[in-house]
């Protein structure tokens, strides 16, 4: 009682001196300054040691710095690889490729863990109770297991029950499977007639489209006819093109087949992994995305005397994606981060040949960590950017 | 209502009426039905087949390759090596200590949902925030009675828990700041802690750990050498961090202005406010988020592979390559792949047993680190 009494003498005190909270509010202001300033202080402290430490541990190690390698000549091939390279590529090159190699383990792990993912977490709503249970089982099977042990484990599988490159799977002549992996015919040369019979495909593909969408908004459907002759004429004209491309099909020479493209084993056990692993998660996604649309929803509709499959693709997945959109986000930067495991099976990605064969042949290590930590911070931050102008685009407007 | 409930159809009326309606289903949807038989066949023919394989024709005491059935799963493989998978070249004589670092863990998580008793919070609370610490000495020894290991012999799931444990104990203190320091205030402590975090959270796990075993000797004063345990440790533990720092930060922002404002109305400091009114309550909010990141965590130790240390996995892929039980890779793999789904499974069945207890509160925020 005495200190409340207390109190209200002490604030009316207070608000009786004009300009004391001011200099109270000013006060609170420069500790917060102050604390800033400390804090940056030491970072800058702790950076300092860092980097003096650097320095004195590359000079005592005798290691060179600079990024002048990236022009040296690496001296490694790589064993898969989306641009022309040998051995004679410089550094720059190098990590070019693994670069590429890891964007295109990405690009093919997203697209095929979204798809299962899907399938695999539709069936865990689904109305069919052994679909439900497996799709369960699947889940909870392949989600507490380590990344790693699957990836271990396709190779396994994988390279055993392809046969050897003498024994070769024949498809048809052009292509040809073993333990060694898959050749396929590259086009060697691309004359003017090629290339012309391809853009007209795709023009006709976009025509297609437009045409389409112009029908779609109007309720209708394209008649049969027109759907019928674009598609004849898209595939024409890609065969054409296919026919006058000169192709370069592998052959067995000695103990391996040379020419085409090889994908390798690896790439397969890798995207079977990381497809596999990451569907488990996105079902589990899809699953809470479609649980989340009020019921009230699905007896609408159900009202209007829509189908299940209709009430599902019209109703339910379009306001369920917009819950979805922000956990698939994560989901997708771990697989592109996930991607780096390619290094325990030798399949030859940004870490593999950048900050493995090309750290351990230059010595470079500030300057290729430095590199690969960028490309993946950039990756990550654009699913981000993505993620947010996708969000803002399919948030519900209201009123 | 309830009295005709009550007195419903006899069980076998109900049974009947109940197998009626599947009829019915069956009749009304063709494709449904059949690719509910598809599917139960091909989980029969699964099933079988690995009932088979590990179980009925399967070999456990045999002394190589040779001695087991060559129609079934060879165990013995296992049998033979558990001591190597489990505490990896520890010193024989010395197991013991290798395996009270092995048992601690799920002793102390089983006490946690044990009924209550006096001190048993304070109990789990210091055995679980000194483990890192008492394990690490036991494992090195080098006290009189205990004779000095080298950190290069410890492996196995010895070293998978030590690694799980240690990372995930170690980061949570850190996890703590980073958040606060997120959400506070002060422009430059935000910007510091959003920058380590996101910098974290934004490289791959493999590319972190070849970065500590390279980056951090470089980082050192000259002349210090760290064993690379040590370094390894060191860049999961942050890299764990960065992930629950965002979950705890989820927890945060759950908490209303209101409790912010009568705790500071009541006179409490801002470490006094965020021990005994914000923390408990975020920290409880997002206990389900938290258990999916250790899990998330104790799945991701299998990485330190890439930098040559023997955890349970590469242990076992090791032995793998041993003469007298080549080609078992089947049977190693099902065997870690047990370990782990176990401890994964219990971990997240004690998550959801959270959930549920906690229902009613505020739903745990986005789980930030669950998509591991």
């Amino acid at each position: 009682m005495t200190t409340a009494a207390a109190d209200l003498v002490d604030e009316g005190e207070r608000a009786g001196r004009i300009g004391a909270p001011r200099s109270r509010q000013a006060r609170r202001r420069r500790v917060a300054l102050l604390q800033q300033l400390v804090l940056l202080g030491a970072l800058a402290a702790v950076a300092f040691v860092i980097v003096r430490n650097t320095i004195v541990n590359l000079q005592a190690r005798g290691l060179a710095s600079g990024f002048d390698f990236l022009w040296q000549e690496a001296g490694f091939n790589v064993g898969f690889s989306l641009i022309a390279v040998d051995a004679s590529s410089s550094y720059g090159r190098i990590f070019l490729v693994g670069l590429l190699n890891s964007l295109l383990v990405a690009a093919v792990g997203i697209v095929a863990a979204t798809l299962l993912g899907f399938v695999i977490g539709l069936a865990r709503v689904s109305p069919n109770v052994p679909a439900r249970l497996l799709s369960k089982g699947y889940v909870e099977l392949v989600r507490n297991l380590p990344l790693l042990l699957h990836l271990l484990l396709w190779q396994g599988v994988i390279l055993r029950s392809l046969p050897t490159v003498r024994e070769a799977l024949d498809l048809g002549g052009v292509a040809f499977l073993s333990n060694r992996g898959l050749y396929l015919p590259a086009p060697a040369a691309w004359p003017a007639m090629s290339l012309l019979l391809l853009i007209g495909a795709v023009v006709a593909t976009v025509a297609g489209l437009l045409l389409a969408r112009r029908t779609h908004r109007r309720q209708e459907l394209l008649s049969p006819l027109t759907a019928a002759t674009i598609a004849g004429l898209v595939l024409a004209l890609l065969v054409g093109s296919a026919a006058v491309i000169g192709w370069d099909v592998p052959a067995l020479k000695g103990f391996d087949y040379r020419g085409g493209i090889k994908i390798m084993p690896e790439l397969a056990a890798l995207i079977a992994a990381l497809t596999l692993y990451n569907a488990a998660f996105i079902a589990e996604i899809v699953r809470a995305g479609i649980q989340s649309v009020d019921e009230g929803q699905r007896q609408a509709a159900t009202a209007l005397g829509l189908s299940p499959r209709l009430i599902m693709r019209l109703v339910i997945v379009p306001q369920a994606i917009r819950v979805m959109v922000p956990p698939m986000a994560n989901q997708y930067a771990h697989l592109i981060k996930a991607s780096a495991l390619a290094t325990v099976v030798g399949f030859p990605d940004l870490v593999n040949v950048f900050m493995g064969t090309s750290l351990n042949q230059t010595g470079r290590a500030v300057e290729i960590v430095v590199m690969t930590a960028a490309v993946y911070l950039t990756l990550t931050a654009g699913v981000g950017l993505v993620t947010s102008w996708y969000e803002r685009r399919v948030k519900l407007v209201e009123r | 209502m309830a009295a005709a409930r009550l007195h419903g159809p006899s069980i076998r009326r109900r049974f009947a009426s109940r197998a009626g309606v599947l009829l019915a289903m069956a009749a009304a949807h063709p494709f449904s039905l059949l690719v509910t038989l598809v599917l139960l066949y091909a989980a029969w023919i699964v099933g079988e087949r690995i009932v088979s394989w590990g179980i009925i024709h399967a070999t456990f005491i045999a002394d190589d390759r040779s001695g087991c059935n060559p129609g079934g799963a060879c165990w013995a493989f296992v049998v033979n090596r558990l001591p190597q998978f489990l505490f990896g070249f520890y010193p024989e004589a010395e197991r013991w200590r290798a395996l009270a670092a092995v048992l601690a863990p799920p002793a102390l998580m089983l006490l946690a949902v044990a009924p209550e008793f006096r001190g048993r919070r304070l109990v789990v609370a210091a055995g679980f925030s000194l483990y890192p610490l008492l394990a690490f000495a036991l494992l090195a020894g080098g006290l009189p009675g205990l004779p000095a290991v080298s950190t290069e012999r410890w492996g196995g799931l010895t070293l998978t828990m030590l690694v799980g444990m240690s990372a995930f104990v170690l980061s949570f203190p850190l996890a703590i700041l980073l958040a606060l320091a997120r959400t506070s205030s002060l422009p430059a402590l935000r910007l510091v802690a959003a920058g380590f975090i996101e910098f974290w959270r934004g490289l791959p796990l493999v590319a972190i750990l070849f970065m500590s075993v390279i980056m951090l000797p470089l980082f050192l004063p000259p002349g210090v050498e760290a064993p690379r345990l040590s370094l390894a440790l060191a860049g999961i533990t942050f890299y764990s961090a960065a992930y629950l720092a965002e979950v705890v930060r989820g927890g945060l922002q759950g908490i209303g202005r209101g409790q912010y404002e009568a705790a500071g109305a009541l006179g409490f400091g801002f470490w006094s406010m965020q021990g005994y009114v914000v923390l408990p309550q975020a920290l409880r909010s997002v206990v389900p988020a938290i258990v999916n990141a250790a899990i998330a965590l104790f799945k991701d130790t299998t990485y330190v592979m890439v930098v040559g240390l023997f955890d349970l996995l590469n242990i076992v892929v090791a032995g793998l390559s041993d003469a007298n039980w080549i080609g078992l890779a089947a049977e190693g793999y099902v065997f870690v792949g047990v370990i782990y789904w176990t401890i994964c499974f219990g971990m997240s069945r004690m998550s959801a047993r959270f959930e549920h207890g906690a229902q009613g509160a505020r739903p745990a925020g986005a789980a930030a680190g669950a998509g591991r």
